[in-house]
């Protein structure tokens, strides 16, 4: 994918409603690499006793910033679709703290792209929750098809 | 999901309780259904559930499918009397995107494939027709057991 400037990518973002509602923001964009963000909210806490945000809010922002990778990967802006995702919960978040994730799309092939990537509150060398996944590119038709 | 709403829903002539103990369930708008001896989750669409235009964000559907595991552990626990106070804790999960979640309700159930003393394994189920038939997801999750 050719530059693009983070503020176009991030109003791209704002347009898909769920990542408004959780405000979930881009930060870093390069090929075949993205890093979001996912900013504290006392309504994504699921576990009342400790304030923990909610596993299936750390799983949007995975799937989120591993599409987002995927799209960085390839050279013109094409739908893609989850064909399979998986996270595996290291550790909790910690209550009040934002939480980032950053991606890499290791391998694309016509139809399939494979990405994975981490979430992490300070370091990526500490993560909280760790995603792999697969997703399906939708072509035009008409594109050629030099594999 | 407390004991309370438990047994509200045992009670004849109701059939479906909103999830309004838990932060993030109010957020996405969970409600749990019972038919019978079974339960599912219930998530009436609201367009803040949108992820690519047209239908539902991938994190959205694997949150769903993540709190169908949990009530059914938590609601086979309160049926047999070993009642589970705080939610279990997720270890893994893993979704397979099947079909477009589009812009209607969706509903998921599962199924604990083997719970033993520290470990549940569970297989759940997303869809949008009555039938269902027509899967748009399914997931294949662990959960930690707290006593």
């Amino acid at each position: 994918m050719k530059d693009v400037p983070l503020e176009s990518v991030n109003t791209f973002i704002r347009a898909m409603p769920q990542m408004a509602a959780l405000d979930i923001s881009v930060m870093e964009l390069s090929a075949g690499h993205a890093v979001m963000r996912l900013p504290f909210s006392p309504r994504l806490v699921a576990y009342k006793d400790t304030g923990v945000m909610a596993g299936g809010a750390i799983f949007t922002l995975l799937d989120s910033v591993l599409g987002m990778a995927v799209f960085t990967a390839l050279d013109t802006l094409m739908p893609v679709a989850t064909l399979d995702l998986r996270v595996d919960y290291l550790k909790p978040a910690v209550t009040g703290c934002e939480v980032l994730a950053s991606a890499r799309c290791t391998s694309v092939t016509r139809t399939i792209a494979f990405v994975s990537g981490v979430a992490y509150l300070e370091s990526e060398d500490d993560p909280i929750a760790k995603a792999s996944a697969t997703f399906i590119i939708n072509r035009p038709k008409n594109e050629g098809t030099s594999e | 999901m407390t004991p309370d709403l438990f047994s509200r829903l045992s009670e004849s002539g109701v059939a479906e309780c909103a999830l309004d103990n838990i932060p993030y369930a109010e957020f996405l708008g969970f409600s749990l259904r019972r038919k019978g001896n079974d339960v599912s989750l219930h998530l009436r669409f609201d367009p803040m559930h949108v992820g690519s235009p047209g239908r539902f964000h991938g994190g959205v559907v694997g949150a769903v499918l993540e709190f169908a595991a949990m009530a059914e552990l938590m609601w086979r626990a309160y049926q047999a009397g070993n009642t589970i106070e705080t939610l279990p804790k997720p270890i893994s999960l893993t979704v397979d995107y099947l079909r477009e979640a589009r812009c209607i309700d969706l509903y998921a159930s599962a199924i604990i494939v083997r719970q033993g003393r520290r470990v549940a394994s569970i297989r759940a189920t997303a869809w949008q027709d009555e039938e269902q038939k027509l899967p748009v997801a399914e997931a294949q999750l662990h959960f930690l057991m707290r006593h």
